[in-house]
């Protein structure tokens, strides 16, 4: 599953000139689960995506998609 | 090494907790009679990392959340699932022992104790280290 989803979120965090723990202390999880969602380790829960998308001020779809294969 | 105290403090307990048992078994291979006071002190460094988790729960409310996220929930509970399956395992290997007559029944009731109560933190110890957890 996790190979199919594209993962823009390092992108839009660096647009807002936010660090990785400065994301992480806002939406109330650690530093190494944003970096692992960044790199496509781990597969964040919709509740946690939404809260990404929300303090990133984008929609989810901004944030991840799906690879069309 | 994460700055979140409850993190740090999960992580070093589950150290412990497998570092004593790894000398205690170790020490098993040695010499007889060594069990005795290494129970206590398995034990005893149980009790603590609780307790001292449980304190540090209590004197950082603020970091519990980033501590307990999803994806340390996670790797915990993928450490209890890899437990669950180690104890398996080495229940199966002990009954054929016994059942060879390689070792006592009640000998191989005792050691399958470390095998249930270190397994999960093997496992998140390699979480943490594989950076899948903090």
């Amino acid at each position: 599953m996790k190979d199919r989803l594209i993962v823009r979120l390092k992108d839009r965090r660096q647009q807002l000139g936010l660090t990785q723990s400065a994301l992480a202390d806002e939406v109330g999880v650690s530093r190494k689960t944003i970096n692992t969602i960044e790199n496509g380790v781990f597969v964040p829960s919709t509740v946690l995506a939404l809260l990404l998308a929300s303090r990133l001020k984008c929609s989810v779809h901004d944030l991840f998609a799906l690879r069309e294969d | 090494m994460a700055r979140n105290p409850i993190a740090r403090i999960r992580f070093w307990g589950h150290v412990a907790l497998v570092t004593m048992v790894s000398l205690t078994i170790g020490g098993a291979f040695i010499t007889s009679n060594y069990w005795d006071a290494f129970a206590w002190l398995i034990g005893f460094v149980a009790f603590g990392f609780g307790a001292l988790l449980f304190f540090t729960h209590v004197r950082y409310p603020e970091k519990v959340d980033a501590a307990c996220d999803e994806q340390n929930t996670a790797a915990d509970f993928a450490s209890h699932v890899f437990g669950y399956w180690a104890t398996l395992v080495v229940f199966l290997l002990l009954l054929g022992a016994v059942l060879l007559k390689q070792i006592d029944s009640s000998a191989a009731f005792f050691w399958l104790g470390p095998v249930l109560g270190v397994g999960p933190s093997i496992h998140y110890i390699a979480s943490v280290l594989r950076g899948r957890a903090e």
